[in-house]
């Protein structure tokens, strides 16, 4: 069942264009937002929660046409980066408030607190005001807020940005299974791509102000559906190479290339493009796939499980990523193969061929 | 450039013991990353090394003299904090000059430096825009370039990065470990951040709660934890750390984890915590990278049973979460063989699994005892 849909939606601001907008939320599903900061990621929160109003496009939520529902009609909860939780009340008080707002009975007021207290184990920490909460407790209440009225979907817009890195690895996993085990529809916004990447069923690439590409993680991650997409997806990002399509069709020759990488794009003979080639798919070794790339390199970032080789090709830099740990120095040239399976190649107009 | 010689020093507001007899031992030129926890000493540690706190007990020494006395200003010390402190009024090529200027450098020289500065941040073509024009990650290229400029013989940098985007914040990264190599300053790195600890430092000092837990270079720190705050803090993702009581069953040590789940202990971990002192709690720790599926490997490798519970996508790989009863594993599914609700065979290989007392926190059997 579809609880949020937008088709064709459009809205225009003095200086940016959000849309057409089309996508589809599902109910039960985890449904990333990724995007840099102003591509229009909160524009579509607003959207959803009816705080703005769209200029042309239908927007439904369950079926229903969103214009005919007041803000406080659409059962839309909202958790926000900075959790906006009210300092002088305490756990139990924040949870309820929606609920008190809403003239809830004191019977049903007591049957979901009990009922969010128990989801999200929060019972120890009711009586406690939120200065006394640790980051993860205080997410905990922010999302018990918003689970406290029954509700089509709840919005998360950065709910974890503003926590140590160590504690937002752990808060990604808790939110994922809050949200499996309730069968909640979230829609989750962020700028951190590893974070969306990793908590999403499905996630929607945004690229000024338009929708660039909506997959489940994996295939945004393996197939990217344009150069603009592929930029912005993986960590160290992929390596972009220009050159163009041999004669034939059936190779890449780079500018920086010394050898001809074999491709099939019989359509595009000749055409200008880009190969792509994300850190990982590159081979510290000399090989039957040996691209010829003359690598000189600058850093080694150990990370322990991996790491990361930056090298230097004329004045490109070229990630590489390999597993475990490595005797590599800078200074030292390098040839490396690359996995020929895992090769993106882009035309002039930055569409994957 | 300078070296720092950081000795037993003590620093409380109020009640609170903000940094504990810490000592640290930092050589010219060192890239040196203060990491930990939200509220562990880190940056109290940095603004005792600046001059803008005072240590209660203990002494900073620079290549053995102390600084006691000398103005911050005089101290040619550089900064960079989370927040760039530019002025936005004015444009980027008069940022950049400016601590030039203060120290009256001349003005052929200060146009030499500030154009081979930009060119390094790639900053040129902005020099005569207001610093307010620029990106957020601009802001930090330029306040970074701002403070290499005059050559600080100590460069602090506190969180310079976290305010970044995730692939800037990687090329930054690279960056500013070739800043440092060119320059060879002594550099001090203040970071909640491992991987940005592990890439860029040549040693990292691990805080927790004021205390130092352990220092040493990030491969070291990465193989050898000495402790099990360390074990979890250093790593991503996050090592597995399964906590639980040693049971002897007749010649067969166990660990028996909370909510049920047993793991026979076997090889190296189980000798570890044999030949460690009575140990009754016990944790084991193994990397997310180390266990493996299918087919047994060598004879000692422990084998357990659970069921797939989440899948994630984790950069190239994705990342399964196994549920054994009330405990959950991190492992890799390499080959993209897994689904969740699997019920799956895996393996802990035994020489790789760490042992730690749970009570006091230390490593048994580690290489550097």
């Amino acid at each position: 069942m579809t609880v949020i849909e937008f088709r064709n939606v459009v809205k225009t601001y003095p200086e940016f264009r959000l849309g057409p907008i089309n996508l589809a939320v599902r109910q039960g599903e985890f449904f990333g937002i990724f995007g840099p900061p102003s591509s229009g990621k909160t524009s579509i929160l607003k959207l959803i929660l009816g705080l703005l109003r769209q200029d042309s496009g239908e927007i439904e939520l369950s079926g229903r046409d969103a214009r005919e529902l007041e803000v406080a009609e659409r059962s839309i909860s909202m958790v926000f980066q900075n959790l906006a939780l009210f300092p002088h009340m305490t756990g139990r008080e924040n949870i309820v408030f929606p609920l008190v707002e809403k003239g809830s009975s004191e019977s049903e007021i007591t049957k979901r607190l009990d009922f969010v207290s128990e989801v999200l184990h929060v019972s120890h920490i009711l009586h406690k005001s939120p200065a006394q909460m640790s980051g993860g407790e205080r997410q905990r209440i922010a999302l018990g807020r918003a689970f406290a009225a029954e509700n089509r979907a709840t919005l998360l817009d950065e709910p974890i940005a503003a926590l140590d890195a160590r504690l937002r690895e752990e808060m990604r996993v808790e939110l994922k299974r809050l949200q499996r085990e309730n069968n909640q529809t979230f829609v989750y916004v962020s700028h951190d791509e590893e974070e969306v990447m990793a908590i999403s069923d499905r996630v929607a690439v945004m690229i000024g102000g338009v929708i660039a590409q909506i997959g489940t993680p994996d295939q945004v991650y393996s197939s990217p559906n344009s150069l603009a997409v592929a930029e912005v997806i993986g960590s160290p990002p992929m390596n972009f190479f220009a050159g163009r399509i041999s004669d034939d069709g059936a190779s890449f020759i780079g500018d920086l290339l010394e050898r001809p990488v074999p491709i099939t794009a019989t359509g595009r003979k000749g055409e200008a493009a880009t190969l792509g080639i994300r850190p990982e798919d590159f081979w510290l070794a000399d090989g039957q796939q040996e691209v010829g790339l003359n690598l000189s390199i600058s850093s080694i970032e150990p990370l322990g499980g991996y790491t990361i080789v930056n090298a230097m090709v004329g004045k490109q830099i070229v990630k590489i990523r390999t597993p475990g740990q490595v005797t590599l120095s800078p200074g030292q040239t390098l040839r490396v193969s690359i996995d020929q399976r895992r090769l993106h190649v882009f035309d002039e107009a930055g569409n994957r061929i | 450039m300078s070296s720092i010689q950081i000795e037993n020093v003590t620093k409380r507001f109020g009640d609170f013991t903000a940094v504990q007899e810490l000592s640290l031992d930092i050589k010219e030129g060192e890239f040196v990353a203060l990491l930990g926890p939200s509220g562990c000493g880190k940056t109290t540690t940095m603004n005792m090394i600046a001059g803008l706190e005072e240590p209660n007990s203990g002494k900073i020494n620079f290549s053995g003299k102390s600084l006691a006395g000398m103005r911050i200003q005089d101290r040619n010390i550089g900064f960079v904090f989370q927040n760039y402190a530019i002025f936005t009024h004015l444009s980027v090529r008069k940022n950049l000059a400016y601590g030039l200027e203060v120290k009256k450098v001349s003005r052929s020289e200060i146009d030499r430096r500030v154009a081979a500065m930009a060119d390094r941040m790639s900053l040129s073509h902005r020099l005569d825009q207001p610093a307010s024009s620029l990106s957020v990650n601009e802001m930090q290229k330029l306040a970074i370039g701002r403070s290499a400029i005059v050559e600080p013989r100590i460069f602090l940098l506190d969180e310079p990065l976290s305010n970044l985007d995730a692939s800037f914040r990687a090329y930054m990264r690279a960056e500013l470990k070739v800043l440092q190599q060119e320059f060879g300053q002594t550099m001090i790195y203040v970071t909640h951040d491992q991987i940005e600890a592990m890439s860029l430092a040549d040693k990292i000092a691990i805080i927790d709660k004021g205390k130092l837990m352990q220092y040493g270079a990030p491969l070291e720190i990465y193989n050898d934890p000495h402790n099990r705050f360390v074990a979890n803090f250093v790593g991503s993702p996050r090592m597995n750390l399964i906590d639980g009581e040693l049971r002897d069953e007749g010649g067969a040590l166990k660990l028996m984890v909370r909510g049920g789940a047993e793991v026979p202990l076997s090889g190296r971990v189980r000798s570890d915590f044999l030949n460690g002192r009575m140990v009754t709690g016990g944790s084991i720790g193994i990397r997310p990278q180390d266990i493996y599926f299918r087919d047994r490997l060598a004879p000692e490798d422990i084998e357990m049973h659970g069921v797939v519970e989440v899948l994630e996508r984790v950069g190239p790989r994705r990342l399964a979460y196994i549920q054994v009863l009330k405990t959950v594993f991190l492992a890799f599914d390499v080959q993209d063989q897994l689904r969740i609700g699997d019920e799956v065979k895996f393996f802990l290989p035994a020489d790789k699994c760490m042992a730690f007392d749970l009570s006091s926190g230390l490593r048994l059997g580690a290489a550097y005892q």
